[in-house]
């Protein structure tokens, strides 16, 4: 709320200030009228290029419905931005006729009308291509569009374009408007009626919530751009990284000595040349097993082959004899028995193969790290040496003088163990759980995520049959609704629950748990710690007991139907759980009943840390108490805990717990083909994908699970950046 | 609104104080009125917090049907469902305590340590690829976690822990392979437990280090006591997980049941097959008792659990 004033645009550092507010000012219904509009057309345009985007990328346009629904966006759009380009027009000519004396100001007008035209132009060029394409369809008759998505992608990203830079603009007006605005009242001028008044609010209501979605967008267009910044860095870093280790891998074999060079084959064999056996028989060791491993019979080597087709006979018929402890050869030809025997099991094959995938590159790492120290230990050894070698030559002519003892300077066992509880403790910490992370996260996560890569579902499963890697068809599957894939629609259905889900848990418990804290922190409340304790109570309950209890609190013929019943209050019973829409409200309702004691407690604390004098100057400018929650004790609780509310967001994306035992996901959505409920979210879903259900979609499942980790990550990433942005800047108000 | 200030506006502030101080009285009987409705409202929402808990009590004292019934009051009390839980072989809920107890307990000691080694590292020693790693196991956290659980229940048979075929493995075999997995990812939340150490003066440390103490002694010496809350907190978290953990529970054991932990094992009585009507009591009966020692827990943790999560709410 302070940037406005505190941050005020350009134009009025360089212009004159008071002519330019005044002309402003006398100007300001129609600047606000037609920033208003021209905001209002660029939100539209830009929703509507949004969807037509989305529909055109993933080619959702098969059915009439969805025809007839993009050509109405088309039109809509085309509305939209001729209307744009009439009140740039409009504004173009108002400030040229009346001479308005800011140069800023026609700038920004002459701009907005060429933007404006420019999305005319797109626009038509959109539709036009876009009926064209329907005539191409219905002559063909495939069903399928003719016109790469790649040129749909480039010209709508253009019109895209041409709006964003709209958007900017009349942000820029309404600005300048604002300032006018400023100026106008403080001069008492009395030019505002009442639905002057209205307007006034309504625009600049849309100044503000353009302003809100403008800052949106960009925290996530920022993140989008910083995470491919990251990926270029890592790439260039990555490869200037391998360039240098290949020579560094190549120089030290050359510059080091035969004990060095020795260690290349035999890893660590250089430490027994300079009396530090023991570690050459644990590297030599490492290395003998690593070679077993990979070598033997049924090792590494063996499921690296048969990673790239996963196998190719699932089983095999055996004859085995019926009669127990004979050999075949023995036994009655009546006796003789086909037996199966499991061969390939893909999913193994898969498992073993990233397991020996990680394995190598851990031993690799080893290897290098062996030879470095063995090249470093080889220096100082050599340098040392020679030192020796000189000063014995030069005592030798001496014939009574005691020789020296040589003095070995790569260091011992004991000193290297004391390093790693000193210079190198943080080897000591992070071992363990490095190597139990890579076991129980990383190699699960990559198996997984292979898993996508592949057709493993009920028909193409272990250990009757195998499953083979399909590329990016599991995406397309769940993504797009090419083949008749009834994935997309529930994928569809269940992400918009999920969001709608994640947002009111979040914000509902945020706000209720906040009022709370307030009405138990008021001053004059007694019995503080008591009211906390109530409902500290019921986070220490274990949460599937208070939420079975609840899913069983609500049934339908439970007590709170039956009570209500038979006090006359309803006259039917409620389906809280079973009927799609009362299932969702109950859920959220249920999670604020869950959630808010955990906000209040956390709250509390923050809440008593706002400094008073705020609250004391706010009461002498006479603000009710309704302005101190909106004006400072929602501000400054935002301010301080937008971090937490982030992780709550994204908790509440993967909130597992509250969906699987409130209703596991029930109502079931009945759509053929694919089991999905009206109250699952993505994970729930995921879950009863892969291990919850007898679905066994793995391969759509682990599809999902990227999904929904990319999800996690990207918003977490853009909302964290924009937040520890804030805190740096320093403190607030 | 400044402006108007400068100009010489604030002129206007003086009545407003005047009316403030003709008003005082009328504010306090205002203020007394505020009062009693935000005792009515938090009396209200007592109730409704409270009703819930109220109710599992109570069916756990109703004897007169096992099954579901639609009134709240019992129309007979007694103790027989407690009696229920120690005695039905179906149930074995005796067995399913310990066996959630020494899970959690293990896990909790476990994670606790790895947490606080982890976070003393990055908090405090600096070493290459420090920051690479910290980035790395934050993503790594992000991934649903039981996306992994399919390959984790096979490296767990690959390992030998759980059978690969029709063969027993002893009830400790799934106890270890539920430790493992609850505190093998314990790394990952090393978040909250750095932003705490990381408000620990680095001038202590180095005082410590003149004085010859290495960095494991100043861990151990002055950096873990300085962090009691914290110390609580990591523990008290990585305890209560294993009570409410159902997935990785029904995942890992299957159809063993005397390998269940109290999750589950509720979580059965009320959805199996054909259970909730003989047992829906006494599972409110195990759902009361279990609650008991964890409620007191908290309770008497409260503070230290408040601490950890503002603390790490805040510092992000």
């Amino acid at each position: 709320m302070e940037k406005q004033t505190s941050n005020p645009p350009q134009i009025v550092e360089e212009q004159d200030k008071q002519t330019l507010f005044f002309n402003l000012g006398v100007e300001h219904y129609a600047h606000r009228m037609s920033s208003f509009t021209n905001i209002m057309i660029g939100i539209f345009s830009a929703i509507g290029l949004g969807i037509f985007f989305v529909f055109r990328v993933f080619k959702l346009n098969v059915s009439l419905g969805l025809t007839l629904t993009t050509l109405f966006l088309a039109l809509l759009l085309i509305a939209g931005a001729i209307f744009a380009s009439i009140t740039s027009k409009k504004l173009c000519d108002l400030v040229r006729d009346k001479s308005t004396s800011s140069p800023l100001m026609s700038v920004i007008a002459k701009r907005q009308s060429f933007i404006g035209s420019f999305n005319l132009i797109f626009s038509t060029l959109l539709f036009l291509l876009e009926v064209i394409m329907r005539i191409v369809l219905q002559t063909s008759g495939t069903g399928q569009s003719k016109i790469p998505s790649v040129i749909w992608a480039i010209l709508l990203f253009i019109v895209l374009f041409a709006n964003f830079g709209y958007f900017v603009v009349a942000r820029g007006n309404s600005k300048a408007v604002a300032n006018g605005c400023e100026y106008y009242l403080t001069r008492k001028v009395e030019p505002v009626g009442l639905f002057e008044s209205l307007f006034i609010s309504i625009g600049s209501t849309g100044r503000g919530l353009v302003i809100f979605l403008f800052n949106f967008v960009m925290i996530f267009v920022k993140a989008f751009v910083n995470i491919f910044l990251g990926l270029y860095k890592l790439l260039v870093k990555g490869s200037l990284g391998i360039w240098s280790f290949l020579k560094k891998y190549h120089h030290t074999f050359w510059k080091g000595s035969f004990r060095t060079k020795i260690s290349y084959v035999f890893m660590g064999s250089g430490h027994s040349f300079m009396q530090r056996s023991y570690k050459t028989v644990m590297y030599l060791l490492m290395q003998i097993g690593y070679l077993v491993f990979m070598f033997l019979p049924g090792g590494g080597i063996y499921w690296l082959s048969k990673f790239e087709n996963l196998g190719d006979t699932p089983y095999r018929m055996v004859d085995v004899c019926g009669i127990p402890n004979t050999p075949l050869i023995d036994c009655a030809p009546d006796d003789i028995i086909p037996q199966t025997v499991f061969m390939d099991n893909s999913m193994l094959i898969t498992l073993y193969s990233v397991a020996t995938i990680l394995l190598t590159i851990a031993f690799f790492t080893i290897y290098w790290i062996s030879i470095k120290g063995v090249a470093k230990a080889d220096e100082t050894y050599t340098k040392a040496k020679s030192i020796y070698k000189t000063e014995v030559l030069e005592l030798s002519t001496n014939p009574e003088a005691k020789l020296p003892k040589f003095k070995n300077p790569v260091p011992t066992l004991k000193t290297e163990l004391k390093e790693l509880l000193n210079s190198r403790f943080h080897l000591s910490t992070l071992s363990i759980p490095g190597l139990t992370i890579t076991v129980f996260t990383v190699l699960p996560l990559i198996f997984m995520i292979l898993l996508a890569f592949t057709n493993y579902n009920q028909t193409y499963g272990p250990p009757n049959s195998l499953f083979t890697w399909v590329g990016l068809k599991t995406f397309s599957q769940l993504f797009t609704s090419v083949g008749g894939s009834s994935f997309s629609k529930a994928f569809v259905d269940i992400l918009q629950w999920t969001f709608i889900w994640a947002f009111f848990a979040t914000f509902t418990n945020y706000i209720f748990g906040l009022l709370l804290a307030m009405m138990i922190n008021r001053k004059g409340i007694k019995l503080k710690k008591l009211w906390r304790t109530v409902f500290v109570i019921t986070i220490a309950v274990p949460q599937f007991v208070t939420l079975l209890i609840m899913n069983q609190l609500l049934y339908k013929y439970g007590p709170i139907n039956e009570t209500l019943l038979q006090l006359g209050w309803i006259d039917n019973y409620i389906d809280f759980l079973t009927n799609p829409l009362n299932a969702k409200i109950s859920v959220i309702l249920v999670n604020v009943w869950v959630g808010v004691p955990y906000t209040m407690l956390i709250t509390s604390g923050i809440l008593m840390n706002i400094p008073s004098d705020l609250y004391e100057s706010a009461r002498i400018d006479g603000a009710g108490p309704f302005a101190q929650f909106t004006k400072i004790t929602l501000p400054y609780m935002l301010f301080v805990t937008g971090p937490y509310l982030i992780t709550q967001f994204i908790g509440n994306i993967n909130n597992f717990n509250v969906i699987f035992f409130l209703t596991g996901g029930d109502p079931s959505a009945q759509l053929p083909g694919v089991q999905y409920g009206k109250t699952d979210i993505l994970v729930t879903w995921l879950y009863d994908l892969t291990v919850g259900g007898a679905q066994q979609e793995y391969a759509i499942g682990s599809a999902l699970g990227i999904f929904i980790f990319l999800i996690s990550a990207f918003i977490t990433l853009a909302l964290y950046s924009k937040t520890s942005a804030a805190t740096q800047e320093g403190d607030f108000a | 609104m400044n402006n108007r200030e400068i100009r010489g506006e604030s002129m206007t502030q003086s009545p407003k104080l005047v009316n403030a101080a003709r008003g005082f009285k009328n504010q306090r009987t205002m203020g007394i009125a505020v009062n009693i409705l935000i005792y009515t409202i938090l009396i209200i929402l007592s109730i409704i917090w409270l009703f819930p808990i109220v109710w599992l009590i109570l069916n756990s004292l109703r004897i007169e049907s096992p099954g579901r019934v639609a009134y709240f009051i019992p129309r007979q009390f007694g103790f027989d469902n407690f009696i229920t839980l120690f005695n039905d072989p179906r149930i074995p809920y005796l067995k399913w305590f310990l066996n959630t107890l020494i899970v959690a307990i293990f896990t909790s000691v476990i994670s606790t340590i790895i947490v606080l080694l982890t976070s003393y590292t990055f908090s405090r020693l600096r070493f290459k690829g420090r920051k690479g790693i910290m980035k790395l196991l934050m993503i790594l956290g992000m991934f649903p976690g039981f996306m992994s659980m399919i390959a984790i229940y096979f490296i767990l048979k690959g390992i030998g822990l759980l059978p690969s075929g029709a063969e027993q493995v002893p009830v400790s075999n799934y106890l270890i392979s539920l430790i493992l997995v609850n505190s093998s990812g314990a790394a990952m939340g090393y978040l909250v437990s750095k932003g705490y150490f990381d408000t620990i003066s680095n001038s202590i440390d180095e005082a410590a280090e003149i004085d010859g103490a290495n960095k494991a002694q100043i861990f151990w010496h002055i950096i873990l006591p300085l962090s009691k809350p914290i110390v609580i907190y990591t523990a008290l978290t990585s305890f209560m997980g294993p009570w409410g953990d159902y997935i990785f529970v029904a995942t890992i054991t299957r159809q063993r049941t005397d390998a269940w932990t109290i999750a589950r094992g509720l979580y059965n009585m009320l959805n199996g097959q054909g259970m909730i009507a003989t047992y829906f009591t006494t599972f409110a009966a195990g759902a009361v008792l279990i609650s008991i020692p964890i409620t007191l827990l908290f309770v008497w943790m409260q503070k230290y659990y408040v601490s950890g999560v503002t603390g790490g709410a805040v510092k992000g």
